[in-house]
């Protein structure tokens, strides 16, 4: 009787817990996806060359993808290169007079204007530029930045999160279509050299050259450099290395990089460690030659690099040294 | 006979209730797999927009997406040259960034400790991005409605941090709001479980807490995620209150 009593009590017990229980595995995912927010951006990157007095309008697609609905504004603000590897700063205390030329052909939406993205949701921007008669010839950088508008939290201590996203647009307002550009190769070394005698880089033979190479704008518009970095030697076989076309901002230096069409990927200027399968031994020279924005050979400089197995015969010369060494004391053991 | 009958019953009736049950978190979890599979549809369907998103136009003339020169001549006659995204790259997925949680609920703060903690996670998909980076700035130092505030920490004594700078962040009795980072792409200076605080606007820039550049190695893909840990630690003489501020996370690709 009593063990029935449990029984009952077991099973009351567990079917109300049961619902409870299920209800929370109903409810919590959603609760936890709903704390995200997010937002995509398409074309990350815009270059345009427009005439005085011209017009462009760009497609941009703005995505929600996030849990959450959000209060959008958008901003144009204009950008300095910061560093040398591409990464910009933002400088929204600063005016340009483009911010004046970019609008949104959108019927519903303008510029600056506060839009709902619900959750999910993507909307698509015309974004119009409109270069005045009288702008002046010159580059222009803005970010078109995208942000939500924070809600206020209500007896929580917490920091709320604000997401900003942005695309950037490269501007050049030129009447003919070629720009003054103008390049300079601030640097082009090996980097992974042992040391150098004269003009000579002296490199170990098992350690792959690592070329840097720092391009900076001295012209009046942006450009990229188009060319490669080629290596050649007593072998009489040339070895190429494809320089990978990025911009180059005015008035900025940009390391720049090379690109492997195997890996359709960009990658380091260094050549392979299994190049050709051979050793590197001899004297070389490695020499850059690009244009700008074509392929060309409008600029180039070279380095001469002398390849050498130091390592390798350091460490027979370590071995033989420790071979005689240990010779001589067995002798001078063996006479005691 | 008819107490196992009851009993098959009860039994049937417990199976009938627990296959339900199972449905019911079976079909909650489809649903949230839905949720995903449908983001991850957008990014299929954005090859769609080489016309749509991509397309440039002018009164009076089309273009698509241009990756060569076009001579002076075509120039004079268009007014323009447009390209949009990366030369390089044939990825027409966007550049995408999420924050999860969308705050840092830091519930009620005990003092003189190290475990006031709360995780965001960042992700980025950089596919159509040559790089990136992700910064954060804070509007405030956080600040009760009071106006009290809890200061930036400045980490240890013996070693301190800045906005810039990371330090060592292991005494009690060292108070202050921070944070840490870990995951994919952090700024190496974070490694070793190190600190700093936040750059307060408008004065202090936003520092990166995420990002790579393709001389640094970028690789253009999804999913890429990051944690960035904040720690709260009070004396015993703060003054109680809601304490709040908000933490601007901007995504921006490089040029």
């Amino acid at each position: 009787m009593k063990k029935s009593n449990l029984q009952s009590k077991f099973k009351k017990t567990f079917f109300l817990i049961l619902p409870l229980i299920l209800i929370s595995f109903v409810f919590k995912p959603s609760q936890i996806k709903a704390q995200n927010i997010s937002l995509g951006i398409y074309p990350p990157l815009l270059e345009a060359m427009i005439q005085p007095g011209k017009s462009i309008t760009q497609v941009y697609r703005l995505e929600n993808q996030g849990e959450t609905d959000l209060a959008l504004t958008s901003q144009i603000i204009p950008f300095k290169p910061q560093g040398e590897l591409g990464q910009v700063e933002l400088t929204p205390e600063q005016n340009s007079p483009a911010q004046e030329w970019i609008s949104f052909q959108n019927a519903d939406l303008k510029l600056g204007e506060k839009f709902l993205l619900k959750a999910g949701a993507s909307q698509q921007i015309v974004l119009r530029v409109d270069i005045p008669q009288n702008a002046a010839e010159d580059d222009y950088y803005l970010t078109l930045l995208f942000k939500n508008l924070p809600e206020l939290m209500v007896n929580q201590s917490a920091s709320q999160s604000q997401i900003k996203i942005g695309g950037h647009l490269l501007l050049t307002v030129s009447e003919t279509g070629e720009p003054p550009r103008k390049a300079e190769i601030s640097e082009f070394k090996i980097t992974n050299a042992w040391f150098s005698l004269g003009r000579w880089q002296l490199i170990d033979s098992f350690a792959s050259p690592l070329f840097n190479l720092r391009v900076k704008n001295i012209g009046r518009s942006l450009f990229k450099p188009m060319g490669v970095i080629q290596v050649s030697g007593w072998t009489g076989q040339p070895f190429v290395l494809d320089l990978l076309p990025e911009n180059i901002l005015v008035g900025s230096i940009r390391q720049v990089q090379c690109f492997s069409p195997e890996q359709n990927q960009p990658i380091v200027c260094q050549l392979k460690k299994n190049w050709q399968s051979k050793l590197l031994i001899g004297p070389f020279q490695a020499q850059v030659s690009f244009g700008l924005d074509k392929v060309d050979e409008q600029y180039s400089q070279a380095v001469s690099f002398f390849a050498f197995p130091f390592v390798l015969l350091g460490g027979l010369l370590v071995l033989f040294l420790l071979f005689w060494l240990g010779k001589k004391v067995k002798g001078y053991l063996g006479s005691k | 006979m008819i107490k196992i009958i009851t009993q098959f019953k009860s039994l049937r009736f417990f199976v009938f209730v627990f296959a339900s049950g199972l449905g019911l978190f079976a079909f909650s979890h489809l649903a949230q797999a839905q949720s995903s599979i449908k983001s991850e549809n957008y990014e299929i369907t954005w090859p769609n927009l080489n016309m749509a998103a991509g397309g440039s136009t002018s009164p009076g003339y089309k273009m698509g997406i241009t990756t060569g020169q076009t001579s002076p001549g075509l120039y004079t006659s268009t007014g323009y040259k447009v390209r949009a995204g990366f030369q390089y790259i044939h990825s027409i997925i966007p550049f995408y960034f999420k924050i999860s949680p969308w705050a840092l609920n830091f519930g009620t703060l005990t003092t003189e400790v190290l475990t006031n903690e709360q995780s965001l996670t960042l992700t980025v998909n950089s596919g159509s991005a040559g790089g990136y980076q992700i910064t954060v700035q804070e509007n405030d130092p956080l600040t009760s409605t009071a106006l009290y505030t809890i200061p930036d920490t400045t980490c240890d004594p013996g070693d301190t941090c800045t906005h810039t700078d990371a330090g060592t962040w292991t005494q009690t009795t060292t108070y202050g709001f921070g944070y840490n980072m870990s995951g994919t792409d952090v700024p190496s200076e974070f490694s070793g479980d190190k600190f700093k605080n936040f750059p307060d606007a408008p004065g202090e820039s936003p520092v990166k807490v995420m990002g790579l550049t393709p001389g640094e190695g970028h690789q253009a893909e999804r999913g890429k995620e990051a944690v960035m840990k904040a720690r709260i630690n009070i004396s015993n003489i703060q003054a109680a209150g809601f304490y709040q501020n908000i933490l601007s996370f901007t995504a921006i690709p490089t040029y």
